[in-house]
């Protein structure tokens, strides 16, 4: 990693919303979330290509991911019982509608799916997959809940004509 | 005779043809022949490429769809790699929907009836009422299992206050009769010390029966829920040195040291009278258990904002782990003489972990055969 940052992301950095935010209130529209996203991804790529950008927003989405699991999930329960609080919990949060569509924890092998996706349910057709940060979101999750790396890989977005984005997740030996 | 164009025009027209018959692979072919055949110059080799391309991406989403609506689940994703295949999208979409209804189903079958299906509207509205059914059949289930567990266990409790009521009450005063029998027939005939170690005896069996019917009292109280439970806060070691002053007496016959090691500040919140029976019934099973020269140590662990830790040690017979395992049921005879014939119904323990636990705290044991017994409880600081 990079020796000179100043910067080192934790939880409470994101500050008491509900305090700062009495009127206004914790949420926001799904636009600005994008229009953030989108035109971070633009410049990102100008400047460093857009395979650079990829790994950028994976490696964030992966920190965030843990972070979110570190902080808003129970990670002491079991495999069923995370994988209902994760998806009540993304539900709350309006990031988007988990569902299983297979699981073998014996080899740590998913398949995942997220519809009404935060980043790119609704993009027009691209051919392009656009969830490179939640490809690092589900990795950094996974992580944190089984101290394994996983590779998770999206193999369906909205960005590539599918209406539900779909993502294999792959636990890697230890 | 046909022009060149025509012909092409012609055999493009067949490729619809085939295409619309659903015969995709003669379709290629007919492009294949189109592209050996005719003059580049005469058709639009991009047309016939792009054609061609649609031809492949619609064979993938037929072969795609033919294995999901066989139920073929295990299907690959078909290959892919620029992702311009945009016909399969909606096969794909149903292709997870019904691998997320598998999942679902098997998390059901698991016992999760928290699953909600949203999907194919009249179908997910029966199946999440099925869902809800076999939901309220388990709450239903669960409950019963409850209630015949709390039956079981009251009808072991009946059958405990029965089979003292028969025996360990009988006993004691068979043994109080014969002694009153050979007083009211033969005191004539007595010496005065002959008179006074019956009297002895008597009062000893007296002592052992008001003890249990003190317990037997207390208990029935407990079970009926009418047990006044009102906590106070008070010292820890003269609340000891008092109960243990009622209890002395077998002690310093059987030649038994008592030691009260409580640290002198210790402070605990408890009901007062519960905590006295508690101590009376350890320290007693703890005499009765020890034989003579050994001792009997009440010791205290404080650790601040925990809960205070209360040891009742004897250097007496011990029991196995047998033993230990059945103490505290009901529903198993655990009597067992002291050594010297103390009659002991186990009454006593389960009262006192009832009491404990009344209060919260908890009651455990740890023994071993002719070491020892330490009854550790524990109970809310003051
Ligand atoms: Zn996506």
């Amino acid at each position: 990693m990079e020796t000179n940052s100043k910067y080192n992301f934790e939880w409470k950095d994101l500050g008491n919303i509900a305090l700062g935010r009495p009127n206004l209130g914790t949420s926001t529209h799904v636009l600005v979330y994008r229009l953030m996203q989108y035109t971070m991804r633009d410049v990102l790529e100008k400047h460093l290509g857009p395979e650079k950008t990829n790994e950028i927003f994976v490696e964030s989405g992966y920190k965030a991911g843990a972070e979110f699991c570190k902080n808003a999930i129970d990670c002491t329960l079991d495999f069923d019982g995370f994988m209902a609080h994760l998806t009540a919990t993304l539900e709350k949060f309006g990031i988007g509608i988990l569902r299983v569509e297979k699981a073998d924890v014996g080899t740590m092998s998913f398949v995942l799916t997220v519809s009404e996706d935060l980043d790119c349910s609704g993009l027009p057709y691209s051919g392009v997959a656009f969830c490179d940060y939640d490809e690092g979101f589900i990795a950094g999750i996974m992580h944190t809940y089984t101290g394994v790396d996983f590779k998770v890989k999206e193999v369906d977005c909205w960005g590539t004509g599918e209406r539900t984005c779909r993502f294999t997740v792959d636990g890697q030996s230890r | 005779m046909l022009s060149q164009e025509e012909n092409i025009f012609n055999d493009l027209n067949q490729v619809t043809l085939t295409l619309i018959g659903g015969k995709m692979d003669i379709a290629l072919e007919l492009l294949d022949h189109i592209e050996a055949v005719y003059d580049r110059q005469k058709y639009n080799p991009e047309f016939v490429g792009n054609l061609r391309k649609f031809i492949s991406q619609y064979k993938d989403g037929a072969v795609f769809l033919n294995a999901i609506a066989n139920g073929n689940l295990d299907i690959p994703l078909p290959e892919d790699p620029l992702r311009e295949n945009y016909l399969i999208a909606e096969y794909k979409q149903l292709h997870s929907n019904l691998n997320h209804l598998t999942w679902q189903m098997q998390q059901i079958v698991r016992g999760d009836f928290q699953q909600k299906v949203r999907f194919l509207g009249e179908f997910s509205v029966a199946f999440n009422k099925l869902i809800d059914s076999l939901r309220e059949k388990q709450i239903l289930e669960d409950q019963v299992r409850l209630q015949v567990a709390q039956l079981q266990n009251l009808n072991a409790e009946k059958d405990k206050f029965f089979s003292i009521i028969a025996h360990d009450l009988r006993n004691p005063f068979n043994a109080f009769l014969g002694f009153t029998e050979i007083m009211v027939e033969e005191i004539s005939s007595l010496t005065t010390d002959e008179i006074r170690i019956m009297a002895e005896n008597m009062r000893k069996s007296a002592v052992n029966l008001y003890r249990l019917l003190e317990n037997l009292l207390e208990w029935s109280l407990l079970q009926r829920g009418v047990t006044k439970f009102s906590p106070t806060t008070f010292l820890l070691k003269p609340k000891v040195t008092e109960c243990l002053a009622l209890i002395l007496d077998p002690a310093l016959k059987k030649g038994i040291e008592i030691i009260n090691d409580i640290p002198d500040d210790a402070e605990v919140v408890a009901d007062v009278h519960m905590f006295e029976a508690v101590i009376r019934n350890l320290v007693s099973n703890a005499i009765k258990f020890t034989r003579g020269g050994g001792h009997v140590t009440v010791s205290a662990r404080v650790i601040p904002g925990q809960p205070v830790e209360i040891a009742v040690a004897d250097t007496g017979i011990g029991m196995s782990r047998e033993m230990i395992d059945q103490l505290f049921r009901i529903d198993v005879q655990t009597s067992r003489r002291g050594t010297e014939g103390e009659p002991s119904t186990g009454l006593g323990l389960i009262l006192c972990r009832d009491f404990i636990e009344k209060h919260g705290g908890t009651l455990r044991v740890e023994s071993e055969e002719n070491k020892g017994t330490v009854f550790y409880f524990t109970v809310n600081p003051g």
